[in-house]
Formats: structure tokens, sequence, C-alpha cells
């Protein structure tokens, strides 16, 4: 039998929809690198979006059963890559962070729900899928990314411009490293607006897959500074389930909203906890907040972290779960949600910014 | 409230004519005078804040380099800076401003 044409796979591959993107594999350009032999042995690289792509087992086995069936296919092999590409097409390259192709932010309503933990493990997690990830730790009053880390370094100087820490793989940059040690920072708003734009443009940052930023919890000068100086990806807001938390969360998000900043989804941390002496499933924060709250507001539910000790103790020892315990509940939940909040920054990189044109 | 307002995907600014046309990612064009612009200037100063009445509802007229523009850059992702001739550059227009101003 004949070998099929190029044609006839691509109309194959052409049946595969991304569920994220809504659109064919194949006109999104995903199908890199086609090769059908004479014999009918096909070859291709299928390249993702992400490398933390919710569905990249699903789509080789679905490439590898489309093309398998069509007449006179002998072999087929699918070279799975990904390529991050950068949010929004730009007109041209940006003058901050002008290697980094997304920024997504990291944002809650009120303190205390675990936001920087959720940061630094979302960044970790998507370091682990292969993509190069930096953390920006925007939050000047009280940075956290230091301890959870283990990089309470004194940044280095090039050029006149800081180098980030380098820890677990990923490029760090905190107020904390700047301004060590237990004296505060204490600045007016405007400053904090001044001390994140430096964070931005003095910070030789490289090229990046993705810049996790860490922002201080509210509403404030720090996350407005942020969606005016940069345009972000998008935020991923960070709740407990009850309702006084979910309430703050709404507030947030509606913020960004108006700032144009796409809500990339909710994410429910300490959602529930396993004592380890009864083995029992205690809801100590209540059930299910976050999620009823992402369907009113018509937000993506990115996921639910449970509260576990090792979560804790590991982020004061200066590791991510994610690297030190990756099989437990906490940093299975935290790849699981790295993944959702890649697949939703991704569909942003089919945005266009828009062109201004003065004559 | 829903997901955000619609990007413009193309902004066109004539400064000869005074004219900023725009084109938004649902097909629709709006175009915009310099001096429409002018008088619907979001800022605090033009419009008013905190009680006081803004520089706008006072004056009957703006002089000819008030009302002419000489830039526009983009702030962030939801809004576009507007300078003049003047020097006046002070109001950030949303995206969801310029939507509602195009009649």
């Amino acid at each position: 039998m004949a070998a099929p044409s190029s044609q006839q796979v691509l109309d194959a591959l052409g049946r595969i929809k991304d569920p994220d993107l809504g659109r064919d594999v194949v006109s999104l350009g995903m199908i890199k690198e086609l090769d059908v032999s004479p014999q009918g042995k096909v070859s291709f690289t299928f390249e993702l979006t992400t490398p933390a792509c919710p569905v990249r087992d699903r789509f080789k086995s679905q490439a590898e059963d489309a093309v398998g069936e069509i007449p006179g296919v002998t072999g087929v092999e699918v070279r799975m890559t990904a390529n991050v590409r950068p949010a929004f097409m730009r007109p041209k390259p940006s003058e901050v962070l002008p290697g980094v192709k997304q920024t997504i932010a990291v944002a809650s309503g009120k303190g205390g729900v675990g936001k920087s933990t959720v940061a630094v493990n979302l960044a970790a997690a998507l370091r682990k899928s292969g993509a190069s990830v930096g953390l920006l730790d925007a939050d000047i009053y009280g940075p956290s990314v230091p301890v959870m880390t283990g990089s309470k370094v004194v940044p280095q100087q090039a050029n006149g411009r800081l180098l980030p820490i380098e820890a677990h793989g990923m490029k760090l940059m905190s107020f904390g490293h700047i301004n060590p040690g237990s004296e505060p920072t204490i600045y007016r708003g405007p400053m904090v607006g001044k001390a994140i734009e430096a964070m931005m443009v003095q910070v030789d940052w490289g090229s990046l897959d993705y810049l996790v930023i860490d922002l201080p919890p509210g509403t404030g000068d720090a996350s407005l500074t942020l969606a005016q100086a940069v345009p972000l990806t998008g935020v991923a807001i960070v709740c407990t389930p009850q309702d006084v938390a979910t309430d703050i969360a709404v507030k947030a998000l509606q913020m960004f909203r108006k700032l144009n900043v796409t809500p990339l989804g909710l994410i429910e941390n300490m959602s529930w906890y396993v004592c380890p002496s009864c083995g029992h499933r205690h809801e100590i924060f209540s059930h299910g907040g976050a999620e009823s709250a992402a369907k009113r507001l018509g937000v993506p539910f990115l996921g639910a972290i449970p509260l576990e000790e090792g979560i804790r103790e590991d982020a004061d020892a200066g590791t991510p779960v994610v690297i030190s315990r990756p099989e437990s509940a906490g940093a299975r939940a935290f790849v699981e949600i790295a993944s959702q909040v890649a697949a939703r920054t991704s569909i942003q990189s089919f945005r266009q910014l828009p062109v201004i044109n003065v004559h | 409230m829903q997901d955000p307002d619609p990007f413009p995907t193309n902004v066109d600014v004539d400064r000869e004519r005074q004219v900023m046309e725009i084109t938004w990612e649902d097909g629709i064009h709006s175009t915009y005078t310099g001096e429409q612009l002018r008088w619907a200037c979001p800022c605090a100063e033009c419009r008013g804040e905190g009680g006081m009445s803004g520089r706008l509802s006072r004056v009957q007229t703006l002089s000819e380099s008030e009302l002419r523009i000489r830039d526009v850059t983009l702030v962030g992702q939801y809004a576009l800076q507007i300078a003049f001739e003047s020097g006046h550059a002070t109001g950030i227009y949303t995206f969801s401003l310029l939507r509602h101003l195009m009649a």
C-alpha cells in the first residue's frame, strides 16, 4: 500500500482540538517537522505551548491514534516538545522585562492565606516541568521568598545591574535579599512603586519562560504599579475557603479586572487537613468557598491545596514542598495547579497588544 | 462583571488631521478628535476630586495647543495615556472609557 501524503496526516491531526485554546492543533501551529517516509513511517514534532501542559499525555496518544488509523501508515513517531510563547503578540519587545515571555502575578485579598507559599511552589512546579522560571517577591514589607527558598544571600552586581539569586534552578529576587536582616522597610506608597519597578528594570532577569510575581496582599500600591508598568499575562488569586477570605479575594479580583489584567483563576489554600493520628479529614476553614466564588464570578477554579505540616516545615527549611516531598498530597496539588495556570497563560499568548502608530 | 473589555488591536494617531482611530479586536472602528478627547480627560485635575470641581467644569474654552494631541502611549494593558501639545498628559484613558466615548 502506498504511503499517505503529508496532507492526509495533517487532516487527521487537525481533528485534535486543544481544549483550552478551542482550536485544532494544526492551525495553532503545534505540528512541526512532519516527515512521511516512502515506507509509510510518519514522524513529527508536537510543540506544546508549555512544558506543564495538563493534556500532554492525552495529546500524544490522540496523535498516535489519529495517524495510526490512516491507511498505509506503518509506524508513528511523535516527539513532544514545548516552546512557551510570549504573552501577547507584542509589536516590539517590551522595555521592561524584555526577555520574559509570561508574567504571572499571585495575589490575594487578605494576608495570611499562604500566597507566598503558593507562589514559591507554583514557580518550583513550573521549573520541574522543564520551563525556565523566575520568582519576584514584590512584597516589600513582608518578603518571604528568601526564607522559603533558603536563599538569604545578598545579590551580586554586574554592569550596574543586580543579578538574581539562583536557588532550586530558579532565578529569585526579593526585597529581603536587598535589605536583609531584621531591619524593617519603612516606605510610603510611592516608594513601594519605585522599589518594585527597580526590581523589574534593574535586575538582569535574562530570558525566562515564566516570571512568577508574589504580590503583597490587598489592592494597594504594589498591585497598581505592577499592572501599570508591565503587561501582566494574568493574575492568580489565592484564598482560604471561609467567607471572610473569599469575599475579599473577590474584591482583589475585581480590581485586576478593572485594570484589564486577566484573572487566571482562584486557588483555594488550606482546604482540608488530614489528622495524622486519626486519619480523619477535617475542613477547618469550611469547604468549597473558592470554588463557588469562582463559579459566581465566571473565572476558572484552579485547584485546592491541603493544610499540611510538611508544606510549612519545608517552607521554613527553605525547600519548596514540590521539590522536597514530590509524592505528598500538597506537592501533587501544586503541580496540578501549575499546569492549570500554564494552560490559562497559553491562551493569552494568542491575544494581541495594540499597535500604536503616531504620525 | 464580565471578563476584560475588548482590546484595541490598532491605534492610529494622525497629528496633522488631529484624529485618533481605534480598531477593536471585535472588528469595530472608532474615531476620536483631539478636542473630544481633551474634553473627556479623566484626570483628577480636569474632573475634580474630593468634592472640588474640576478644571473642565470651570472653563468654557480651551486653547488650540490644549486640544492638539502630541503623543499616545500604552499603559499596562488597560489604558492609553494621551499627551497634548500644551504638555497636559495626566489623563489615563481606559479602554472601557474609550469604548464608551464612541457615539
